[in-house]
């Protein structure tokens, strides 16, 4: 009985093919890096231009050029390596990791560069580009999301007037134009008094 | 019709040396599978040789590292004609995480196509043995169209 059991496993073995017809059928895939063989496509309106996806990109296939006015984000897809930490980091979640990696190329379908432009910020007093126009709407946006009443029409005020300045004229203006921090400050000591 | 009946022969039968230039060996595990059992690219008539002086496709992998830059041309040189190279991997199609343009790394070249012409690219980290099938498949055809 064990030898004819026997003989029938080993009968198995020796039919059981493991190779797997390539093109007409593919290798299932593997679980856990399911999501990680993949190349990042960005959604090009959802992108706020804040070139976090550049500064966390391992391999330095994404990357940014500023060219006067426009930030140009440069991806060459040869360069990926499909770690997926531009996706992971967007603070907007317009990256995602879609298209699979299955493919080889002649020199000549080599994919070119993909790029993207974003306008930028001029600064209305010094006249340099500080930021993606996008990208000062969001944070403004996300600041003034938690505010509650009285504190959110002056600082909405405020942020009006802060737009178009750039970070060093926002410091030396800000008693000037009335934005500095230091009268929230003052209503606070009078409230307590 | 020799010519001809040539061509059939080296369409369906190309040997290939594979090279390792340098980093993590990842590719070369890849394409260990694409030769094991699995994947087994001898169905397509593929068959691995030891010394470049017998292949016709010669499959690089890894960014190639300084001190390795001339002995990956020797070995193309080493290659007799017609020959195709396939790229495998991020690093040999463009320098992958190795890449630096200022200032320049001090061991690495970067991608293979700055020392020799590459004619297949399969860029992936590491790329999938189906990848690399797909890329060999295509050096086969162009090799034919060569002769």
């Amino acid at each position: 009985m064990e030898v004819v059991k026997l003989a029938i496993r080993l009968l198995k073995n020796t039919l059981h093919v493991e190779t797997i017809p390539y093109p007409s059928k593919r290798a299932p895939p593997p679980i856990f890096t399911f999501e990680l063989l993949r190349y990042p496509s960005r959604d090009e309106e959802k992108c706020i231009g804040c070139g976090s996806c550049a500064h966390h990109c391992s391999g330095k296939a994404t990357y940014l050029e500023e060219d006067g006015d426009r930030l140009v984000i440069r991806f060459v897809k040869a360069r990926c390596i499909g770690c997926g930490r531009c996706s992971e980091i967007c603070p907007v979640e317009a990256i995602e990791m879609k298209q699979p990696q299955l493919f080889a190329y002649t020199r000549e379908e080599l994919p070119p560069e993909e790029t993207l432009t974003k306008p930028l910020q001029r600064c209305c007093v010094c006249g340099t580009p500080f930021a993606p126009q996008q990208l000062v709407d969001e944070a403004i946006a996300k600041a003034l999301e938690k505010l509650e009443e009285p504190l959110y029409t002056s600082m909405s005020k405020d942020y009006a007037k802060l737009r178009d300045l750039c970070p060093s004229c926002r410091k030396k203006l800000s008693l000037v134009m009335g934005t500095h921090p230091v009268k929230y400050i003052k209503e606070v000591i009078k409230a307590d008094a | 019709m020799l010519r001809r009946l040539l061509r059939r022969c080296l369409r369906a039968s190309p040997w290939i040396y594979h090279l390792h230039c340098g980093g993590c060996n990842g590719c070369d595990i890849e394409f260990a599978a694409c030769l094991a059992p699995r994947f087994d690219i001898e169905r397509f008539g593929f068959l691995l040789v030891t010394s470049p002086r017998h292949a016709d496709i010669l499959v690089v992998t890894g960014p190639v590292s300084k001190q390795y830059a001339p002995m990956v041309k020797r070995v193309y040189e080493q290659v007799p004609k017609p020959k195709v190279v396939v790229a495998i991997g991020a690093c040999a199609c463009s320098g992958g995480i190795w890449h630096e343009e200022d200032p320049e790394n001090y061991a690495i070249v970067g991608s293979v196509d700055q020392l020799i012409p590459v004619d297949i690219y399969v860029p992936g980290c590491p790329p999938k043995p189906e990848a690399i099938i797909n890329g060999l498949i295509k050096a086969a055809l162009q090799l034919a169209e060569a002769r």
